[in-house]
């Protein structure tokens, strides 16, 4: 007699093979739901190449992306690296940019609201996240929120954009850094996102005296690098940055633990 | 950091109606509190560390009893549980204090792919032994009992040696677990593969039955799907009258996912449960 791993196994394939109208239901509602999910995390996509062929690149990517979680919010990580790759939309060179934005949105809306410890100062928020693309992907997201009333057109000799995205109450805002602010933020404030910190830390990070875990992630976390070499390499990047400033815009914009 | 403490006492979920908590209805069920006797969330949408949706869902529970319910857990799976799933949920039952929590008797995985369904098992004895180990280990891990919840199927495997509503009953025997009893699925199931619904009901442990689902289906043609969808139908709530006939006081919930209508249709549903359920004990008494 088949085995339950068996049984499950076969199942599975032949749920996902599509040849055996008997298992039509179960295939229907396996992408269905989905392709719901992608496009719950990317709607700026789905509005940028229309519901009819997100609904037909959503397929392709749950065929070459298994879901590997029981929550729909872990689906989806890898669909900018997938758009990177899918030849129908290499047109549209930005697509993958502004995918990796809204999935950092998704992150931020996911977030904690605050770190479990005192001593994580000098951090980025757990909803604040860092992006920078060579595409205007702030516009795009901008003229495609719901309710745009604005030009919906972009230029997309506008350039690239670096941005913190961040959680307003219930909505994201995407705060532009200049060149300085952004090479300073990245460096004062730690490259390593908290999911990342917390990861290397085992979970196991509100115990003092600390363990190696807790101090890797304080080190990681809260940035290897003094303020002055902060400063100094946003210099480099930006020879009118004012480190005063910035911190004042990072504290009033909520962007700092 | 301490959670403050919810309003209502954990372990009540009163006998009355109470519906599914759903994003989009959020807002309006926390501005106009709507008079139903409770609240069930789907767990999953609601593995976050902070941001909005948990913070609605903590915000209903400090004016509402609430359920967990999961459906992503793959109870039924031959793979190892997902641990981090499981240390989620855990974390989600902490900060929310449900009056209930519970799963699918089915799998949605296998070979680490999630297919992220309600998948049917054989019902064999092999089956029941895993589902029975895997049942005790999640009651172990979160300590607590849960109910678990019979599916809607589409498929009968040719090598099942049990029917299904002995294997559901045996579940529950065997673990100690609560019964999660769908109507509206005992419905779909029944019409999709020809047995008596009230042979069903007949075999379900009646003090085993913590909580009783509703919900509408739609017709493909060939067979009826699970949509949750559409209103209740009356051969549905005349399933339901049979049923608290014989089970008696258990909560009841409506649950509506897609083509959600507004609130206040959720809302005279939960309605409809409550006057059938009084006039069945008005009958009785």
């Amino acid at each position: 007699m088949l085995s339950l791993r068996e049984a499950q196994t076969q199942f599975a394939a032949a749920v996902l093979d599509g040849s055996d109208p008997v298992y039509a239901v179960y295939r229907n509602n396996v992408f269905t739901c989905l392709g719901r999910a992608l496009a719950d995390a990317y709607p700026v996509v789905e509005r940028l190449v229309g519901a009819e062929f997100f609904r037909h690149t959503a397929y392709r990517y749950i065929a070459q992306y298994p879901s590997r979680s029981g929550d729909l919010n872990a689906f989806g990580e890898q669909f900018p690296a997938f758009l990177r790759g899918f030849p129908s939309v290499r047109a549209l060179a930005y697509l993958p940019d502004v995918a990796r934005l809204e999935w950092l949105c998704r992150r931020a809306l996911l977030a904690a609201d605050r770190l479990p410890l005192k001593l994580a100062c000098r951090a980025l928020l757990p909803s604040v996240q860092l992006f920078a693309s060579d595409w205007p992907v702030h516009r795009i997201w901008q003229v495609n929120q719901p309710g745009w009333m604005g030009d919906p057109s972009v230029d997309l000799r506008l350039g690239g954009i670096k941005l913190a995205v961040k959680r307003a109450g219930h909505r994201i805002e995407l705060l532009p850094l200049t060149p300085g602010e952004w090479e300073f933020i990245c460096s004062f404030a730690g490259r390593l996102s908290f999911d990342e910190a917390r990861a290397r830390a085992g979970h196991r990070i509100e115990l003092l005296p600390l363990t190696p875990g807790e101090w890797e992630f304080l080190c990681s976390f809260a940035g290897r690098l003094s303020f002055d070499e902060a400063r100094a390499r946003a210099w480099r990047a930006d020879s009118d940055f004012d480190a005063a400033l910035a911190m004042g815009k990072f504290a009033e914009e909520e962007l700092l633990a | 950091m301490k959670q403050q403490r919810p309003a209502v006492s954990a372990a009540s979920i009163p006998v009355r109606a109470g519906i599914g908590l759903r994003a989009p209805h959020h807002h309006e069920i926390l501005a106009a509190a709507p008079a139903v006797g409770w609240l069930e969330a789907h767990s999953e949408n609601y593995f976050a560390d902070g941001g909005p949706a948990i913070a609605a869902l903590e915000r209903a529970r400090e004016r509402y009893p609430v359920s967990l319910h999961g459906v992503g857990l793959s109870l039924g799976s031959t793979d190892l549980l997902d641990v981090e799933h499981l240390r989620k949920l855990k974390a989600l039952i902490a900060r929310v204090e449900p009056g209930l929590v519970s799963e699918h008797l089915s799998w949605s995985s296998v070979n680490g792919r999630f297919l992220n369904d309600l998948l049917p098992l054989p019902y064999t004895e092999e089956a029941l032994r895993h589902v029975c180990a895997r049942v005790c280990e999640v009651q172990e891990h979160l300590n607590r009992q849960i109910l678990v919840e019979n599916i809607s199927s589409y498929y009968l495997f040719a090598h099942s040696t049990i029917p299904e509503w002995e294997f559901v009953a045996a579940v529950a025997q065997r673990t100690g677990c609560g019964l999660l009893l769908d109507v509206n699925n005992i419905f779909v199931s029944a019409t999709n593969h020809q047995f008596d619904p009230s042979q069903y009901l007949q075999a379900i442990p009646v003090q085993a039955v913590g909580e009783i689902h509703l919900a509408g289906h739609e017709s493909n043609g060939e067979l009826l799907v699970d949509t949750h969808s559409r209103p209740v139908c009356d051969a549905v709530w005349a399933l339901y009258r049979h049923a608290i006939r014989r089970i008696g006081e258990v909560p009841t919930l409506i649950e509506w996912d897609n083509d959600l209508p507004e609130l206040s249709v959720l809302v005279a549903e939960a309605h409809k449960a409550d006057v059938i359920w009084r006039e069945a004990r008005a009958l009785a008494a």
